[in-house]
């Protein structure tokens, strides 16, 4: 194997190379041999590992700051919580302190097919998703396209509730939308092409009356892929919703937002009845697997148990 | 095949190694320094027998190049004892039984070891959350955090 350890930008756009940031989704990849080339080491490249704040408070967070990082900055948990709580709640402490904000977005999916050698599918060479037919209770619930399998990126799905936009080197900003497409490219898990580098994510200015909250359905209490995870962001005054944002990842093959939940809920009070009913509009829209369809009701159940986090019990 | 001479603090001793490429941590502590106290249980990052500490912080070692740590310090679980004492997490953990088959209790200990050295005295639920990342097939868990929380009353 090659290794090349980058020292600048500008040469690493020019290598070819997998790049390796913390390595904690390409490790896995490469045990496996389904990542077999050269890779390029980012771990050197400076001006990447700070977070920023702007005069008007917003946040730049560089690609290499940690997941730890984030989910233990005071400011960050002030400003943006919901992004905060993802961070904090994702994998565990050995993984979040090697696992870099710019990997957390763009790490490839963990389908088991997709990571057995064995196998080739859309994203290694195949014409065939394997887990379409396959065993697969953990697929989608929105089929949007060829590969089955949900996106890992809880970080995609927080920052998509925060609308918030990346830099690519060479490129210029994208948003989280476009980061991630449609999901109907099945051969990717995100639109950079090989040696183009994240290099920074940019938030929006906080609101400071905002709350969020973030959950995940789970098969065991931490430490794993979520089943559906989910996150709220409301701002309530004088008993109305006057701002919602909602993040759900295990659904789909890219991070969603909610929009018609969002709706569903703007100038509402936030009683109880007022999040049971719009929790339901989760489930518009859904055509799950034969293996899935039970999940269609998790999904409706964590966007209904995040709501109620944040609305004052009626 | 690349080659990379490496130097490290490990356990407080200056080392060196000639490391290829792709080899990994805990690929170089078991095969090439023969130091194997850590576990390999996944190689994937899932199980957590594999921490070490890396510049004080605990990792999965089976995801670090060993490349990566030339210039750096590391300890693993044959640095926790000192002249001939058991690490307090250690000798609580022996005393209260949260040690069966012991596979996992290398990476068990070396995250305690972080989590003590930055909350000297912590709360069961901040044990709890400092070893999620350590998966104990055999004890159930309640017995390693009890023996962490003794650890720490009594130091
Ligand atoms: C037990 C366990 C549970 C987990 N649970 C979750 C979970 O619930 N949610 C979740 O989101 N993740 C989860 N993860 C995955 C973890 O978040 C990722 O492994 C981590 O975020 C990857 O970051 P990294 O820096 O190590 O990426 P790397 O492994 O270094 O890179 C990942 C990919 O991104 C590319 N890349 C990295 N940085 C850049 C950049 N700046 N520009 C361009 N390309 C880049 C690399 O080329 C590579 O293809 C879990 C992992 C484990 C082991
Ligand atoms: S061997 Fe490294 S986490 Fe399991
Ligand atoms: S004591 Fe056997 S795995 Fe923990």
């Amino acid at each position: 194997m090659s290794l090349i350890i980058a020292q600048n930008i500008k040469e690493t756009a020019n290598t070819n190379g997998e790049l390796r940031a913390g390595g904690t989704d390409l490790q896995e990849r490469r045990r496996s041999r389904i990542s077999a080339g050269p890779i390029i080491d980012i771990r050197r490249l400076q001006g990447l590992d700070q977070i920023e704040w702007q005069a008007d408070g917003s946040a730049v967070i560089g690609a290499m700051v940690t997941i730890d990082a984030v989910a233990n900055d005071p400011k960050i948990q002030a400003a943006y919580p919901g992004l905060a709580k993802a961070a904090g709640g994702l994998a565990t402490p050995q993984i979040r302190l090697m696992g870099t904000m710019g990997g957390a977005l763009l790490q490839h999916t963990r389908c088991p097919f997709y990571r057995h050698p064995a196998y080739n599918c859309h994203k290694n060479g195949g014409d065939e998703c394997f887990a379409r037919d396959g065993h697969n209770p953990n697929g989608v619930v929105f089929d949007l396209g060829p590969c089955v399998y949900p996106h890992p990126a809880t970080l995609g799905m927080a920052l998509l509730a925060y609308e918030a936009e990346v830099d690519i080197d060479g490129v210029g900003r994208r948003s989280i939308d476009e980061l991630y497409g449609d999901g109907s490219d099945p051969t990717r898990d995100h639109t950079l092409e090989p040696g183009q580098i994240l290099t920074h994510i940019h938030l929006l200015p906080p609101i400071p009356q905002e709350k969020a909250a973030y959950f995940r359905s789970i098969s065991r209490a931490e430490a794993e892929w979520p089943i559906v995870e989910c996150l709220v962001r409301l701002v309530i005054s004088d008993d109305q919703i006057t701002f919602a944002r909602i993040g759900v990842g295990g659904v789909a093959n890219i991070p969603l937002r909610l929009e018609n939940v969002e709706q569903a809920l703007m100038s509402q009070s936030p009683g109880r009845e007022t999040v049971e009913k719009a929790a339901q509009l989760a489930a518009a829209g859904t055509n799950p697997l034969p293996q899935t369809v039970d999940k269609v009701r998790f999904l409706v159940n964590t966007v209904w148990h995040t709501l109620e986090v944040l609305s004052p019990k009626s | 095949m690349a080659v990379h001479n490496i130097t490290f603090t490990l356990n407080g001793e200056a080392e060196a190694a000639v490391v290829p490429s792709h080899m990994t941590l805990l690929q170089m502590l078991r095969e090439e320094i023969v130091m194997t106290g850590t576990k390999n249980g996944c190689a994937a990052g899932e199980c957590g027998a594999c921490t070490v500490l890396l510049n004080g912080e605990p990792v999965n070692s089976c995801l670090v190049l060993a490349v990566e740590c030339d210039g750096q310090t590391l300890v693993t679980v044959e640095g926790l004892a000192h002249d001939r004492q058991l690490d307090p997490l250690q000798q609580a953990l022996i005393e209260i039984g949260g040690v069966q088959c012991g596979f996992c209790t290398p990476g068990v200990l070396i995250s305690a070891r972080a989590l003590l050295d930055r909350n000297p005295h912590p709360t069961k639920a901040d044990v709890q959350a400092a070893l999620v990342g350590n998966l104990c097939r055999c004890t159930g868990y309640v017995r390693i955090i009890d023996g962490v929380l003794a650890a720490a009353e009594r130091a």
